[in-house]
């Protein structure tokens, strides 16, 4: 496998605001990442500890119950100058304790793949594999222009048991209290619907920008 | 009542007032007022049900929750209990092995009692339905027997759980047991039995959706979306308000109009009287509907008439009342010199010698026309006098039949012509007025005299006249009309001929139509000229019928 480092850059703008995906308004901070070109695929190792802090002891009493903690990690690489998106990429991560067999599994399913399980005795190493993008493929190389006048820049947005309104409708058996009760009440439901001003995507949502940005060596 | 003296009140002039301070707004601040304490006083109901409610419901989340949390201990108990239970049913099997072990005996080859101890651990395969593998191990050696085709689904359908750590003490497989009593204990060597059970994953998945539900416990789905209870609590309240505004906007915008409504007729009403007031008292309140400020302005506009009418009946009246002193002044100076006059041109015809024949007819041509003159004058001064004292209305019951026989009789022939008619149409039903049978047909004699008068001057080869009567519309007055097909009048005089010393008649005097206006109204009745169907003047004169009030529209 040929490995090639990149050259980055500095001077990109501090922070920003995602644009479409599952980002939807989250302020972005600025974080180091590490970018490699592994063959036709631009690949990036990052670590989000934000997004599962083992001192959040109402998630870390989920994770020892036995309730599995589900990740959303969307990675989209952006034109530095127009923040256009160029590629995106969708990981699942999973952490759950097994009971029978005790001990903590974890579950990475990347988009297209298919799903990797590791087993871990201890709940800290789980954790730490979980939120860390290790060499996470969000590119192909041949989509992205080479040279130091194309730079690029990786946002990543983590949701911590992201909310599916659909599985809950399905889960709800009817779609909740709000939808039930006739037109009036349905019409009322509507009517506050227009007031909701923000509505949670997930228990517990991050982001980060690489910073600084990247691009591609000329071969 | 004010003790303001009336001259100050009236010195002092009326303006109009600040916004506030006006009828209408007012109303509109009152409408405001109320509305905005019904849609306050409802919001505020609303707010309490709101959080009385959601008080509940902070109460039912936090006994899921304590449910919740009763839950994962209750799991773990039940995975621990389980797996217990696959370890004492993994010793029994154990057990089980070393019995059966004791009863096959000695004297079997090591790849037969191999083959033994095979089956034996397939039979416990087959017997536990839950039960995917078991397998027996001695050091290096191991006995393994799996069923995995039995569970056709995706492994992770299932959750395997192994069981390990039981030990059958079972002898060696490459030494045979010579007699089939128990072994001595140190001829035995220890295995390990170890299993892997299947287990239905649903009370798992049914604990990770308990989690969820834990986890969301606080979500609440509106329509696509799912908000928190906190984010749905503000919108619901931000929700009520918008709609009470909108409520309190209606209703403002209601009450505006309909305020606006009732203003704008109290003002109407107002601006007339203010007008009214400023002594311009042809102003009229216009249609304001038949509501009670549509009353008030309708009597408004009957008293204005009235009033006006009296007005102008009083200013007729005293401008007859100072042609009538006029009239008997000059009466009075006239009618003196007259006699001297007249018997000293008759001296001067009966003191002519006869001398000279030429002065005797100038001199009787001169006496001749100065009697003439005099005789003129004394017509003139009888008018004048007629018309100083014309005298009082003497009220009394009176039926306009009897009034017209009378005249009929009287005065039937006042032309000598035989084309000329006179025709008197008598009511189809008894009327009854209170007036002056005698005044009255003083007044039907003026009117056919004037008609008759007016045909000759005309030239008409017959003269027509039509006396008539009839109730009014109102059947509160009766209707009499003097028509003839003379000449008519002129509508732009029509008003004036009633006027002393006004005639249409190149030898009239003017005082007869007044006379009789002044006769009308001293019955409380009216008088005008209208067009006549027989194609000259129609004068017409409503009096009020016994027990009915006078009008005053006209004069």
């Amino acid at each position: 496998m040929r490995r090639r480092a990149f050259v980055t850059g500095a001077g990109l703008t501090l922070a920003g605001v995602a644009a479409g995906g599952a980002g939807g308004g989250e302020l972005f901070l600025l974080r180091r990442m590490k970018f490699e070109e592994l063959g036709d695929a631009v690949v990036v190792s990052v670590a989000l500890p934000e997004l599962l802090p083992t001192r959040d002891a109402s998630a870390m009493q989920s994770i020892e119950s036995g309730f599995a903690t589900t990740l959303r990690l969307e990675a989209t690489v952006v034109r530095t100058k127009s923040l256009t998106p160029v590629a995106r990429r969708v990981r699942i991560v999973k952490i759950q304790w097994n009971p029978w067999r005790e001990r903590y599994v974890v579950q990475t399913t990347d988009q297209g793949r298919g799903a990797a399980i590791r087993y871990y005795g201890k709940r800290d190493a789980a954790i730490a594999h979980a939120i860390t993008l290790e060499r996470m493929r969000v590119a192909r190389a041949s989509a992205l222009e080479r040279g130091p006048s194309a730079t690029y820049a990786v946002t990543i947005v983590g949701q911590r048991n992201p909310i599916d309104p659909e599985s809950r409708v399905a889960a709800d058996d009817g779609g909740g209290g709000q939808t039930r009760g006739g037109g009036d009440l349905s019409a009322f439901s509507r009517w506050i619907g227009v007031f909701v001003q923000s509505a949670p995507r997930a228990e517990k949502t991050f982001a980060v920008r690489s910073s600084p940005a990247f691009y591609l060596v000329t071969r | 009542m004010s003790a303001e003296k009336p001259e100050r009140r009236a010195r002092r002039a009326w303006t109009r007032g600040p916004w506030w301070g006006r009828l209408e707004s007012r109303v509109i601040a009152a409408l405001v007022v109320l509305g905005t304490l019904c849609v306050g006083a409802s919001f505020y109901l609303v707010t309490l049900t709101v959080e009385y409610f959601d008080g509940l419901v902070d109460d039912a989340i936090a006994t899921s929750e304590r449910a919740a949390g009763l839950a994962g201990p209750f799991y773990d108990g039940y995975v621990q209990a389980r797996k217990q239970a696959y370890q004492a049913r993994l010793t029994a099997m154990a057990r089980e092995l070393e019995i059966a072990e004791l009863r096959a005996g000695a004297g079997a080859t090591a790849r037969a009692v191999e083959d033994r101890r095979r089956r034996q651990l397939a039979s416990l395969l087959e017997r536990e339905d839950d039960l995917v593998e078991l397998s027996l191990r001695a050091g290096d050696d191991a006995i393994t027997v799996e069923r995995a085709s039995a569970f056709p689904e995706e492994s992770g359908a299932w959750v395997w759980v192994p069981a390990t750590g039981a030990t059958a003490e079972l002898a060696p497989a490459s030494q045979a047991l010579e007699v089939a009593a128990p072994p001595p204990e140190d001829a035995l060597e220890r295995h390990e039995l170890s299993a892997v059970f299947a287990l239905d994953p649903a009370m798992d998945r049914r604990y990770q959706e308990l989690g969820r539900l834990q986890r969301e416990a606080d979500l609440v789905s509106v329509g696509d979306d799912v908000v928190t209870r906190e984010s749905l609590e503000a919108a619901v309240f931000r929700a009520i308000g918008v709609a009470s505004a909108l409520v309190l906007l209606i209703a403002l915008i209601a009450g505006f109009v309909l305020a606006r409504a009732t203003t704008r007729k109290a003002s109407a009403l107002s601006r007339v009287m203010q007008r009214v007031a400023d002594g311009e008292l042809t102003a009229r309140v216009p249609e304001l509907g038949n509501d009670e400020l549509g009353q008030l302005g309708w009597a408004f506009n009957r008293m204005l008439d009235e009033l006006a009418a009296a007005q102008k009946k009083l200013s007729y009246l005293q401008r007859v009342g100072a042609w009538q002193e006029m009239a008997r002044r000059i009466a009075h100076e006239i009618k003196n010199p007259l006699t001297p006059i007249q018997l000293a041109v008759q001296q001067l015809r009966e003191k002519d010698p006869g001398l000279d024949p030429r002065f005797s007819r100038m001199l009787a041509t001169s006496v001749e026309i100065v009697e003439d003159e005099v005789a003129a004058l004394r017509r003139m001064v009888t008018s004048f006098s007629g018309f100083a004292k014309v005298p009082e209305v003497r009220l009394e019951p009176v039926a306009i039949a009897r009034v017209f026989d009378e005249f009929e009789r009287a005065y039937g022939h006042l032309t000598e012509r035989e084309s000329d008619t006179l025709e008197v149409v008598r009511p189809s039903a008894p009327i009854e007025i209170a007036g002056d049978r005698q005044l009255l047909k003083q007044c039907l004699v003026n009117f056919v005299e004037n008609a008759v008068l007016s045909g000759r001057e005309a030239e008409r080869e017959s003269v027509r006249v039509r006396v008539s009567a009839a109730l009014g519309q109102d059947r509160e007055g009766v209707l009499i009309r003097v028509d003839d097909n003379g000449p008519g009048i002129a509508p732009e005089r029509r008003e004036r001929v009633f006027e002393p010393y006004e005639s249409t008649r190149r030898a009239g005097t003017g005082l007869g139509l007044a006379i009789a206006k002044k006769i009308i109204l001293d019955h409380g009745g009216e008088i005008w000229v209208d067009d006549s169907p027989l194609g000259g003047a129609g004068i017409v004169v409503r009096l009020p019928t016994r027990g009915a009030p006078g009008r005053t529209g006209r004069v």
